[in-house]
């Protein structure tokens, strides 16, 4: 077994797991405001554009 | 003996019904063929982020990086390190996707009409839907074989099909009402759902399976290939060159991911999702990885006659309990459902604003073109239903995925890297490149097929025949483009000032 490679592996195996665990509770919350947003910026486009 | 229960199946019930709430309500807000197709380019980070991540990852993703990991151990996760690395450069420099995004195009063929002409913007949206087709043609059947072997409901009857067909229905419902709108707020339900379920489920398979275990099993069947690719038999350097290729052209080229592009409200949030999104790529590759070695750890020494795609599915249905169970067939629901509207809807937009622009009448009402968006949408559901049916998959999923994909990739990333930083450029050379660029690549999957030619096709490999195209579509761009007489170059080339758009 190439002890390099295991390393490698198991640095990048553990470094994606913090990365995702802390980025999926980042992007969940800044995301739904992302959501609330553009769905606010459509909502005035529709009603200028049918107006009443 | 399985664990998918009532519990579970509440639980998929609840999500499943959340999801289509969530799509359908939103269709109120589409007015516009523009909207449907970009949501009014009003996308920004975090959603474009949540949308690329759940976009890029479905089951047949699950399935193919999976049986990487059954294949080939850790470094079946080699083309996620290339993925990254590629979304990571262009992001960062803004290769490509700046001139595209700045463009204000709603598809890649529409962007090479300007340096091209008309002629080159139809052939390359038959190249982009002829692979895309081939392409997306299985995912539906792999969502189908994971999702029975994962609750362990029989396969005799008609099982496979209807679930398919219900899968389907699911997905189709919501992008045909809210297009891209409806496909950005259920991608992003699906990437929360997708990824808890992707956590949990790999604290428990690792868990139960043991980390040591892991390791030996791969060292056991594999040795050091099972950790360096260029140690591995089946990989080596043409496979990551090969690979290198492929993901690079994926990230500027393919359709879904640059609707992204195309979507995001200025070119800053477009290159901050490509650079924030890219670890999330090794993440793709690595997690379901670890689930494929996990099942080969749980065979021992015996993987004789082992079917690789589905022994992750088999070995998930066994040891995740109850409750967890619910929560990952959800995830692979959700990784699935978003893939499948987002692939529909990029590949549906190409054939409305790229084939059918001849055929339509000028001036066509917004209401009469959301119309036929919607009916392409429907009838590219139908589509993938029959052809995931009637295909026989050979080989790994992820080599046909290649393979199918350098139809379209090689010459597209040529085409688009020429158009955007090279102005003598022009319709020969594209010409030259789109054909030897698909025709490469079909005469290796028909080889494939033939009895006659299989073993010649072994002999040469996927990876070579993928490199040689990309290798050649260059060369027949440049080739092609410096034949041209300058004065007609002159005469087709755009207003702008060299290096741009």
């Amino acid at each position: 077994m190439n002890t390099g490679w295991l390393w490698f592996w198991e640095v990048v195996i553990v470094g994606c797991m913090l990365w995702y665990t802390l980025a999926t509770v980042y992007i969940a919350i800044r995301g739904a405001a992302d959501i609330r947003g553009m769905l606010a910026r459509l909502r005035e486009d529709y009603e200028s554009d049918n107006p009443g | 003996m399985n664990n998918f229960t009532w519990i579970d199946g509440g639980i998929v019930g609840v999500y499943l019904l959340v999801t289509m709430i969530a799509g359908i309500m939103v269709r109120k807000y589409v007015g516009k063929v523009e909207t449907f197709l970009i949501a009014g380019r009003e996308m920004k980070l975090y959603l474009g982020i949540a949308s690329l991540a759940a976009t890029e990852f479905g089951i047949v993703t699950c399935m193919y990086t999976a049986e990487n990991g059954f294949k080939y151990g850790f470094a079946g996760a080699t083309p996620g390190i290339l993925f990254a690395l590629a979304y990571f450069f262009v992001g960062w420099t803004g290769f490509c996707i700046k001139p595209m995004r700045e463009a204000g195009i709603v598809t890649l063929p529409e962007l090479f009409e300007n340096r091209f002409g008309t002629r080159i913007r139809r052939l390359s949206g038959v190249v982009i839907i002829l692979s895309g087709l081939l392409n997306m043609g299985i995912f539906l059947r792999m969502g189908g074989d994971f999702l029975i072997a994962v609750t362990g409901m029989p396969e005799a009857g008609y099982r496979l099909e209807i679930t398919m067909t219900l899968l389907l229905l699911a997905v189709c419902t919501y992008t045909i009402l809210g297009g891209m709108l409806s496909v950005l707020v259920t991608d992003f339900l699906q990437f929360v759902v997708m990824s808890v379920g992707l956590l949990a489920v790999t604290a428990v398979v690792v868990h139960h399976a043991g980390w040591s275990n892991m390791v030996q099993a791969v060292d056991h069947h594999y040795g050091a290939g099972g950790f360096n690719p260029f140690a591995n038999p089946d990989m080596g350097w043409s496979f990551v060159l090969f690979n290198s290729f492929v993901v690079t052209a994926c990230v500027l080229t393919l359709q879904p991911v640059i609707q992204r592009v195309l979507a995001a409200k200025d070119v800053k949030t477009a290159r901050q999702v490509f650079t924030r999104t890219s670890v999330f790529f090794v993440c793709r590759f690595v997690i379901p990885g670890l689930w494929g070695i996990a099942a080969l750890s749980s065979l021992g020494g015996a993987t004789e006659g082992v079917d690789t795609i589905k022994a992750m599915p088999n070995y998930l249905g066994i040891i995740v309990p109850t409750g967890l169970m619910g929560l990952l067939v959800a995830a692979m629901l959700a990784a699935d459902m978003s893939t499948d509207s987002s692939y529909m809807l990029a590949y549906g937009s190409v054939i409305y604003n790229d084939i059918l622009a001849p055929f339509r009448r000028k001036g066509i009402s917004e209401r009469r073109g959301l119309l036929w968006n919607r009916l392409i949408v429907a009838s590219l559901g139908v589509f993938f239903l029959f052809y995931g049916l009637w295909y026989p998959l050979k080989g790994p999923v992820w080599t046909y995925l290649t393979v199918t994909a350098t139809i379209c990739f090689s010459s597209m990333a040529a085409l688009l890297i020429a158009c955007c930083y090279w102005r003598r450029a022009n319709d020969w050379g594209a010409i030259g490149s789109i054909v030897l660029g698909a025709v490469i690549p079909i005469t290796y999957l028909v080889m494939e097929q033939v009895p006659a030619t299989q073993e010649m096709a072994a002999w040469i490999g996927p990876n070579w025949s993928g490199i040689a195209t990309f290798v050649l579509s260059g060369l027949a761009m440049v080739i092609g483009s410096l034949l041209k007489p300058t004065h007609a170059v002159t005469r087709m080339a755009p207003a702008g000032p060299e290096g741009e758009i």
